[in-house]
């Protein structure tokens, strides 16, 4: 009934990856991380998108606005 | 300066800086059913898990139903606002704003599910320090941590727009944090062509994103029951099954909310009947796919043969669990019911008797009393002459006959009020997918392989955490829109452009197609519009 | 490195429960009262108890075949596979083991094991007066450790541990006299007490020990063997 593994090395490596306490610990930090570096680059690339020298403003995308996409 | 519209400042903006004493007293009452659980959470630190009704073999509980309940209700907002926005489906502008919150504070409060059922919540720190990704927790941990950062993201990206028009267009009367907190938020949004064509590719991004995480994060939580050898949980169709469910009690919540809020707001003319009936469309395909998956289950356990899974199976047909099984079955396939069968009837139904409300008041009688001798178990008179067994179907099989005619009456009721009709749909559906829950838990947690059977009944501790946590999610709920509008006014005035502009273009009938002979054909001389 | 398995002979069991006891007060387990009994608290490492298909009929007229239950220190422990921090853990001679320190409570080991094994401290665990000076002082305690006989604090899983600090007890006493360990040197305390003889305790790796040749018998089988667990305790039972 046991369950007899191959005596890989690779297959070893993958158990060791996923019994070792800490390695979840670290996967989720890197998850949480990445994601939260990920958000902070976005929103920091949309406000610097008001530094851009444009005059016009809009309250809401209008065709005007999407008009103009392939341009700019 | 942005500028907004007159109709949006007077009916999305006004409210938020006008607060009626129904608010504050609707406040006041979550806080005190809060502070309540708050001080049973105490006393169940101090004490102990003991003032749970939880024991052995009934480890998990109440708490783990509200826990898949919850994370479970936050697909709303995945499904709405992602598919939708994916698809392109204009109408999902009005309730995208909704959804999303419904999304970030069913998550916050499922997660806390999870703390108040640790036995030491003080080593949850642990999780991270010793985390083990063998085990589904872990998975967890990585699939709810992506979710929620990401739906926190996806709800707050098309609020900055919203942040934005708020800070230029205060009333007089506003207080100075409140300008502060939307300047803040804002971002320094400008709404020059470079910001809003970021924004929306951010938008997109982040929708096609959270997708795939909204699937895995059910679907993992169904994989903590199901990774196990327990009866009745080691199943594949869990994943799936699980995932419909989730989607399905979302809706359900997004239309109790939507018309809770449509109501009190007098929004109307923002949510309209459209969002009800193409939502409607969805919800009745979520419920048709969560039925045949819950046939499934069921079945193929009964063809199993497992002596370890029958106990299960049958203390949900008939056993212990036989009424909350069979009330879940039973607010199915009423909410199915008045979901598709008001779209069925014709608009001149009434010309026959079985819509009559004359008729169907009949039949509520009819049934009410047939009811009552089949609880009572008393003789009928004039029948005592009847064989019991044909007795026994006879009565059984004209109850059944009255709700028909019952079901048809309320139908034809409905089927001029569609907003009613949904909501109440919305209303059962979360009451039956929260015993739905119930009914995949604690029938396997009471019917283990070794240890004798036992039987659970929370306590008023787990009723308090249950009440608290429902009240918490209303409370972010209600402080979320007194902040911020509870419709995305930037996406809604961009849906009315798109409005007029389609209105204006003609697309003219193809001479040589012959696409006019054959409307011809069929009696249509002209093409509409 | 020993393979520690033991086998229980049902047909010699007269169901005394002195191993439950035995096991009580070798590992300090908490004692419940009636109520919190009669809710399902109770905590026995070493439960006995008769089998459900026997039903109440033949356990009033004495009939009934009991089961006495130890942890099944599984080949493939289901609990192991679940626990997110490691706080249960197989050790190099396959004795299931849990660390009070690292628990969280979560509970999903309990849920997971299909033996019903492990047990759940609902509350602080609290003993009659003249009781609590009289409790076992070994402890298998380290940075971060707490195992065996230790007091558990609240909200913690617990579980039979084949009276692991026995073990070192013994590898102990072993060096301290200046010989090699035996492995008759190590028995756990439900093996040593029981009054029919039922129990056996040693190396499965050794095929001549006692517990590898009744093994072979042709009364062996292995409790819920369709589960796939691969336990490491075998019963002895005629038919």
């Amino acid at each position: 009934m046991h369950l007899d593994y191959p005596d890989n090395p690779l297959i070893e490596f993958l158990y060791w990856l996923i019994n070792t306490p800490g390695l979840g610990g670290i996967m989720a930090s890197v998850v949480g991380g990445g994601i939260l570096l990920a958000v902070g680059a976005t929103l920091r690339w949309i406000s610097k998108g008001g530094q851009a020298l444009e005059p016009e403003e809009f309250a809401y995308p209008t065709p005007a606005l999407h008009s103009h996409e392939d341009t700019g | 300066m942005l500028k907004a519209d007159q109709k949006d400042k007077d009916k999305l903006i006004k409210p938020l800086f006008e607060t009626g004493r129904t608010y504050w007293v609707t406040i006041a009452i979550l806080l005190a059913i809060i502070g309540w659980a708050l001080y049973m959470y105490y006393r169940q630190l101090t004490l102990g898990m003991k003032v749970t009704g939880m024991q052995r073999p009934v480890y998990w509980g109440v708490y783990m139903v509200n826990f898949i309940f919850f994370i479970g209700i936050s697909h709303a907002g995945t499904l709405i606002s992602a598919i939708l926005r994916v698809t392109g489906a204009e109408w999902r502008r009005p309730i995208t704003r909704v959804a999303e919150a419904i999304t970030a504070f069913a998550l916050i409060v499922g997660s806390l599910q999870i703390i108040i059922d640790m036995g030491r919540p003080d080593r949850l720190l642990s999780v991270i320090l010793n985390g083990r990704l063998q085990s589904p927790i872990l998975w967890d941990v990585l699939s709810v941590t992506a979710y929620f950062l990401g739906s926190i993201t996806y709800l707050y990206l098309p609020v900055i727009p919203d942040a934005a028009l708020l800070r230029d267009n205060l009333p007089p009367y506003s207080p100075a944090w409140r300008k502060r907190l939307y300047s803040i938020m804002a971002l320094g949004w400008r709404g020059n062509r470079t910001q809003w064509i970021r924004l929306e590719k951010a938008i997109a991004v982040m929708a096609v994103l959270i997708i795939p995480i909204a699937v895995s994060v059910h679907t993992i939580i169904s994989w903590i029951l199901a990774t196990t050898v327990q009866p009745g949980w080691h199943s594949t169709i869990f994943g799936p099954y699980f995932v419909v469910g989730a989607i399905f009690s979302g809706i359900g919540a997004l239309f109790i909310a939507m018309t809770i809020v449509r109501w009190k707001l007098k929004l109307e003319e923002y949510i309209t009947e459209k969002q009800y009936n193409n939502l409607g469309l969805i919800f009745i395909t979520m419920s048709a796919v969560w039925m045949y998956f819950t046939y499934a289950e069921h079945m193929i356990i009964t063809a199993g043969q497992e002596v370890y899974e029958f106990p299960v199976l049958t203390s949900k047909l008939w056993g212990d669990y036989a009424v909350s099984f069979w009330v879940m079955v039973a607010l199915m396939v009423v909410s199915f019911w008045i979901m598709v069968i008001p779209r069925l009837i014709s608009k001149t139904a009434k010309r026959f008797l079985v819509f009559q409300p004359r008729f169907t008041t009949g039949a509520v009688l009819l049934a009410v009393v047939t009811g009552y001798y089949l609880v009572t178990d008393s003789t009928i008179p004039g029948l005592s002459g009847i064989n019991p067994e044909t007795l026994f179907f006879l009565v059984r099989g004209s109850l059944l006959v009255e709700l028909l005619f019952v079901g048809l009456g309320v139908a034809k009721w409905f089927k001029t009020r569609l907003v009613a009709a949904t909501t109440v749909a919305g209303v059962m559906v979360v009451i039956g997918m929260w015993l739905e829950r119930w009914n995949i838990i604690i029938p396997t947690m009471t019917h283990p392989y070794l240890v004798s059977w036992a039987e659970y009944h929370p306590t008023i501790t787990e009723v308090a955490l249950t009440a608290g946590s429902v009240a918490l999610f209303i409370f972010m709920f209600l402080v979320f829109f007194k902040l911020f509008p509870i419709i995305s006014i930037w996406e809604v005035a961009e849906g009315r452009v798109i409005d007029a502009e389609r209105a204006k273009v003609t697309i003219p009938m193809p001479e040589a197609s012959g696409i006019k002979e054959r409307l011809r054909g069929k009696g249509i001389r002209k093409a509409r519009g | 490195m020993a393979k520690w398995s033991m086998v229980i002979d049902l047909d010699k069991c007269v169901a005394c429960q002195g191993c439950s006891i035995a096991c009580r007060f070798e590992n300090n387990t908490p004692v419940v009262s009636p109520e919190e009994a009669a809710l399902g608290r109770s905590i026995l490492w070493n439960e006995v108890f008769p089998l459900r298909s026997e039903g109440e009929a033949a356990i009033a007229s004495a009939q009934a075949k009991f089961l006495t239950r130890p942890c099944m220190h599984c080949e493939d422990p289901p609990c192991i596979k679940v626990c997110p921090v490691g706080a249960t853990y197989k050790d190099d001679e396959g004795i299931v083991r849990q660390n009070y320190a690292r628990c969280i409570g979560c509970r999903f080991c309990t849920v997971a094991c299909p033996y019903g094994v492990r047990y759940f401290n609902w509350y602080e665990p609290s003993w009659e007066e003249g009781m609590d000076t009289h409790l076992n002082p070994d402890r298998v305690a380290g940075r971060g450790d707490l195992e065996g006989p230790a007091i558990r604090p609240k909200g913690v899983v617990e579980k039979c541990t084949f009276c692991i600090h026995r073990h070192h007890k013994a590898i102990a006493r072993a060096e301290a006299e200046g010989r090699e360990f035996r492995n008759s040197d190590y028995t756990p305390a439900c093996v040593q007490t029981c009054t029919a003889k039922a129990r056996f305790f040693g190396d499965f790796d050794d095929p001549n020990s006692t517990v590898s040749r009744l093994s072979q018998s042709r009364r062996a089988f292995r409790l819920l063997d369709e589960a796939g667990t691969s336990p490491k305790v075998i019963y002895l039972h005629e038919g």
